[in-house]
């Protein structure tokens, strides 16, 4: 009987940091989706009362509801991006030598470590009007004059996709290294060249962690707030910063709240397709 | 059919050496166990065979050098120790994989595989994953796949070390059967000596990198080329002596103690010649402290143990001057406990004198 209450006891403290976080997040959540039905009494206050108001001003209106779909569109595209690049790097790391992946995975993890603001920062020195780019462009005569490669969509994508690699690589350099050695030798004795090995087995048997990974970058791209503050410099706001700027500059909750729960209505459904697309053509590599 | 030979073929990891300049032919249709215990080079042959490692020396196929032919294009069944089945695709999928690499039509390979499954016992499963198969039934497809693409040679890996011991020796036979009807040369890595014993025409025991003998079964087990042969295939007592002189084709020599016994070894040998001993427990038959004959190899012993295994007792004696002996007794046993004093007594024929 002790001994039964102790162990719940332990469990209950084991389980209640997490409970605790899970509920504080819904709870923040539960009070957005409250107030997006609520009237705004301007100047950041809330009226009384029950409205649609804030969801018809976001969703009746092209140029708000652009914002979203310019952050669909440019997280489908550079999640696109970054899987080409991230599958050659993860694929790289599983044929090179021991000392070659240990420098790609230092280099990766201190990018990943190293905050947003900082990394984005550093695409902005690469990019800017006398960055590397513009030089080297400029010392191999493509170009006179400078060219203008940041605040425009061009910025904002690069930030993107050099900041979400590490998302990418690792999930799949596992699923990777996952794959029995035997198997790409079996195909090998049956005839498969080096390309139909590629194809027919490898990456088919890397799926899982192609699926997580762009799952991960396609969020990671869709909620992009520094990259483009930074690197958009207002000329190429996402959906995020239309958000933050509707809640601290405009100080219209109501509108915050009804287009942040328009997006992550929207992220989950095509979350939900994603996985679902994915599981089709997964279907029969888990063991 | 077609016929293997390794000409000097040596591999070497850096400065490890793992095979030492092996010469083997394997001849049509014939059935080989590559036996011997792990890091003795067997698996290396294996892989040397399928092109999967850099190797001095020369391997040839049907009289033609395939050095130079890479793995995919050597036409090499393989079944994997670990099976190595694609978990992504079906059965039949599986089954397929080789052919659809040569590029046949569509209908030749449905019926092909079709062909396979029944070869095999698989009727049914084709739809099904490897995931949601027994390990028998893996095995099997395993083999289907690395037979369907009717390659001139079928390398087994250890195939059957992950069945349990049922399963192990069911598909022992199967297989045998198997290799018999469709008559592909085969090469089978095992450590297991029973099953090599069981399955192979001809057994190449190998130690170190080298082949220490290469001869069918029985005559790797009745006539061991060596210590080494001697001790790893079945049980032996091994006892060094050295040779005093011949007998009537028979050697006479004396254990370290002074006890004279006779033996059978190389006609090479001459006297005062460092050998081993090797008797094999069921050559050994144990007989009353009195017993007296001329004809064979009579010491006095101590009973130390005895394990009953029902069908058969292993005990073990220990004769007068130290040497331990590994004796066998049929039948119920006549309950014999350590301390008790015997005889043990053998043909000067079952003693046989290997080289170290």
């Amino acid at each position: 009987m002790r001994a039964g209450q102790q162990s719940r006891l332990r469990l209950a403290t084991l389980i209640a940091p997490g409970t605790l976080l899970v509920a504080a997040f819904f709870g923040c959540l539960g009070v957005l989706f409250v107030q997006s039905f609520l009237p705004s009494a301007g100047m950041g206050r809330l009226g009384d009362g029950f409205t649609l108001a804030s969801y018809a001003a976001f969703l009746g209106d092209p140029f708000y509801v652009g914002y979203l779909l310019r952050s669909i569109a440019i997280a489908v595209y550079t999640t696109a991006i970054v899987l080409v690049l991230g599958y050659v790097v993860a694929y790289h790391m599983t044929l090179c030598g021991r000392r070659m992946r240990l420098a790609i995975s230092i280099v990766l993890l201190v990018q990943f470590f190293t905050s947003f603001v900082i990394r984005t920062y550093a695409v902005m020195l690469v990019l800017g009007r006398f960055g590397i780019a513009n030089r080297t462009l400029q010392a191999i005569g493509l170009t006179d004059e400078p060219l203008r490669l940041l605040f425009n969509e061009f910025a904002v994508a690069t930030g993107i996709v050099l900041t979400a690699v590490p998302y990418m690589v690792f999930p799949i350099y596992g699923s990777l290294m996952a794959i029995e050695p035997n198997l790409r030798a079996a195909a090998e004795s049956l005839g498969a060249t080096r390309r139909r090995i590629f194809w027919e087995v490898v990456f088919p048997l890397s799926l899982p962690g192609v699926a997580a990974a762009v799952v991960i970058v396609f969020l990671f791209a869709l909620t992009s707030y520094i990259a483009p503050g930074l690197l958009g410099g207002g000329y190429f706001d996402m959906i995020a910063n239309l958000i933050y700027d509707k809640a601290v500059n405009a100080q219209d909750y109501p509108f915050a709240a009804a287009a942040a729960v328009v997006s992550v209505a929207t992220t989950l459904v095509l979350v939900y397709l994603m996985q679902k697309g994915f599981r089709l053509a997964i279907r029969g590599t888990e063991r | 059919m077609h016929g293997i030979e390794f000409r000097d073929v040596a591999v070497r990891y850096g400065s490890n050496t793992v095979l030492h300049g092996l010469s083997l032919a394997i001849a049509p249709s014939e059935f080989l166990a590559l036996l011997g215990p792990s890091g003795c080079g067997k698996t290396t042959m294996l892989r040397v065979l399928a092109g999967f490692v850099p190797y001095a020396g020369s391997v040839l196929l049907d009289g033609r050098p395939i050095d130079a032919v890479p793995t995919h294009r050597r036409g090499i069944g393989i079944v994997f120790q670990d099976y190595a089945l694609f978990p992504h695709r079906t059965v039949a999928e599986n089954i397929a994989f080789g052919l659809r690499m040569r590029g046949g039509a569509a209908a030749a390979i449905g019926r092909r595989v079709e062909e396979m499954l029944e070869l095999l016992r698989l009727g049914g499963l084709g739809a099904r994953y490897p995931g949601q198969l027994s390990g028998g039934q893996q095995q099997r497809v395993a083999l289907a796949r690395a037979i369907a693409i009717d390659p001139p040679v079928l390398l087994l890996d250890e195939p059957l070390s992950s069945l349990d011991k049922k399963l192990r020796e069911e598909m022992q036979i199967e297989l045998r059967q198997l290799q018999k009807r469709v008559g592909i040369t085969t090469v089978f890595v095992t450590h297991d000596q029973e099953e090599a014993l069981a399955m192979a025409d001809r057994i190449a025991v190998m130690n170190g990198g080298r082949i220490q003998q290469i001869g069918t079964p029985r005559e790797i087990y009745a006539r061991p080329a060596n210590r080494f042969v001697a001790d790893f295939i079945g049980r032996s007592s091994l006892h060094p002596v050295r040779v005093a002189g011949d007998a009537d084709g028979t050697w006479r020599c004396t254990r370290e103690d002074g006890t004279a016994l006779r033996a059978v070894g190389p006609a090479s040998a001459s006297p005062g010649a460092a050998f081993f001993l090797s008797v094999r427990p069921e050559s050994i038959a144990l007989a009353a402290p009195d017993h007296v004959d001329p004809a064979l190899n009579v010491l006095d012993a101590v009973v130390e143990d005895v394990v009953f295994q029902g069908g058969v007792s292993h005990v073990r004696v220990r004769a007068a001057g130290g040497a331990l002996f590994a004796c066998e007794e049929r039948g119920p046993g006549a309950g014999r406990g350590p301390g008790e004093r015997v005889r043990i007594a053998w043909t000067p024929e079952d003693g046989i004198l290997v080289p170290e």
